[in-house]
């Protein structure tokens, strides 16, 4: 963190020394988010939970919290010659313990009226909102619905070049971003293991550990196109994933059967000393495809907003993962009310190791929700979700870390 | 009675908005549909329909003029507006238009061929000229 920290005011200084006279424009936004599980059942591990952001590791339990989702990001632009601009985004989380971190670092040089290129860090374009997706003003929720926004990567190390064009009404900007991305020591991976996710524990084990994720030859398209009231995107990316876990064993053993563990043995390095490490399989290594058509209508009153997403697998079991979300908002000048409905279902189509095929996880979410618009730079929201499991039990594929649970939030997103 | 005119200095209070008339520098021969000047306020589009550059200027944030042209013009909400460019300016897509005050607004107007803005109707001077008023 804090090579990166330099890394970016060394940028920064470099540039200010090339360019002396540009001038560097300074803005940001930032959330202060509280919310509090109100009712649910309980997971595996005991808890009435609701995960709400898998790429900071952020989740509310039945206690009020403020910190998962309190978050402040401050933007450094500046015009370094003609024509080349640099951005630059410090974020500080609640959810990092407020450790300010490098989210954005980029240049954009504009070749001419219709064609520019981007490179550096930058958020992966995948759904609708992903670009932006914690800029909360920028959109009715508190937080973009977790059904669809889970992945641990959101953004990439690259290069996008993209042309706008004009024909009548309309505009339109097709954006080729090719990259890759590392992360590593990836907490919201213990959420999995420890809840009968992928690596089902047996009841007294508790295993913990942290995953680095790579997503390697990201390569993709984008097609935007608006008119006055309708806005269409098209997203398309395949990249290779592959993940690695160092894993940690806890074994309670209950020897004499009352219930009190007697004896507890910890693992977390193989005979030779080497760490416990998952290897490098199909199920480990894959390619993963992404394919996104989404939008916005904007009627006098009324704003619908649909996202549709298909991610497909190319491991081991042919995972295939369609997501949705749809949202009606009435716009009121300074009060916008809003309901939506997001629904996750996961197939596994070839059997792999006698693991069988067909429905492997299902849910779905209902929000609604109200924004106040209560000064010209902020505004104050107030968030219901209720989030139902509607997958398949059966022994062999227990997804109950998905556990229902209704999530009361309330939250002020600000620009400045 | 009482209440009666007190509706009566809400409706119109809120219809005393002037008129905004949208200028140009008076050597600008642009013809501009409303689609035009939409994408030029919301920055998708950076010419002017001859192929020149365009400059769009704004009123600053809390006069009247701003919020009436955003709701006529721009067919927008200030907080829609807002969100729209926030969405913009964090993906580092676009900055929105230079904000100055009407005084400003005219001398840049009248100074700068590639410059395009809005004042109230009762402002406007030979030195621009007036395109559209809403």
């Amino acid at each position: 963190m804090k090579t990166k920290l330099s890394l970016f005011f060394c940028v920064l200084l470099g540039f200010f020394t090339v360019a002396a006279k540009a001038e560097i424009q300074f803005s940001g936004y930032g959330s202060i988010v509280g919310g509090k599980v109100i009712s649910g059942e309980e997971d595996p591990s005991g808890e009435i939970e609701f995960p709400v952001d898998f790429y900071d590791y952020a989740f509310y339990t039945e206690d009020f919290k403020l910190k998962p989702e309190t978050m402040i990001a401050l933007q450094a632009r500046m015009d370094v010659t003609d024509g080349l601009v640099f951005t630059g985004q410090l974020v500080a989380k609640g959810a990092d313990d407020f450790k300010p971190d490098i989210d954005w670092l980029y240049l954009t040089y504009n070749i001419n009226d219709d064609w520019y290129v981007m490179a550096g860090r930058r958020n992966l374009p995948m759904y609708y909102f992903s670009e932006y997706m914690e800029v909360g003003y920028a959109y009715p929720w508190i937080r973009p619905p977790a059904n669809l926004y889970w992945w641990e990567i959101t953004q990439f190390n690259g290069l996008t070049v993209a042309h706008q064009m004009n024909w009548s009404d309309w505009t339109a900007t097709v954006s080729m971003f090719a990259g890759r991305e590392e992360r590593e020591d990836i907490r919201s991976h213990d959420y999995w293991r420890n809840r009968g996710g992928y690596y089902f524990p047996p009841e007294g084990t508790y295993i913990s550990g942290t995953a680095d994720v790579t997503w390697s030859d990201i390569l993709g398209v984008n097609l935007n196109a608006s008119n006055d009231w309708i806005d269409l995107r098209f997203s398309y990316f395949t990249t290779q994933y592959e993940t690695f876990a160092d894993v940690f064993f806890r074994d309670e053993i209950d020897t004499d059967g009352d219930g009190i563990p007697d004896k507890v043995i910890e693992r977390s390095r193989n005979e030779d000393g080497t760490p416990i490490r998952s290897g490098s399989w199909d199920v480990t290594k894959f390619d993963l495809e992404f394919l996104g058509l989404s939008g916005s209508f904007n009627f006098d009153f009324a704003t619908l907003l649909f996202d549709y997403n298909l991610v497909k697998y190319d491991d081991a079991y042919s995972f295939e993962f369609p997501t949705y979300l749809i949202t009606a908002i009435y716009n009121h000048d300074t009060w916008q009310p809003y309901i939506g409905y997001t629904k996750a279902a996961g197939k596994i189509k070839k059997d792999f190791d006698g693991f069988g095929t067909g429905d492997a996880e299902e849910h779905r979410m209902i929000t609604v929700g109200i924004r106040y618009n209560f000064h010209p730079n902020a505004s104050l929201k107030l968030q219901l979700d209720d989030f139902k499991d509607q997958g398949d039990r059966s022994p062999w594929y227990d997804f109950s870390y998905h556990n229902d649970a209704k999530l009361l939030s309330v939250g002020v997103d600000f620009v400045f | 009675m009482k209440r009666l005119l007190f509706a009566a200095t809400i409706l119109f209070s809120a219809t005393t908005i002037a008129e905004v008339a949208i200028i140009v520098h008076p050597s600008n021969s642009n013809t501009f549909s409303d689609s035009d000047l939409k994408n030029l306020y919301l920055g998708k589009k950076k010419t002017f329909p001859d192929g020149s550059e365009a400059i769009p200027l704004n009123l600053e944030e809390g006069g009247d003029g701003r919020t009436y042209f955003n709701q006529t013009a721009l067919e927008k909400s200030d907080a829609q507006l807002k969100a729209y460019w926030s969405k913009l300016v964090f993906t580092g897509k676009g900055t929105p238009p230079k904000e100055v005050t009407q005084d400003e607004m005219m001398k840049l107007v009248s100074s700068n061929p590639s410059t395009i803005g809005y004042v109230d109707a009762s402002a406007v001077s030979d030195a621009v000229k007036v395109i559209k008023k809403y």
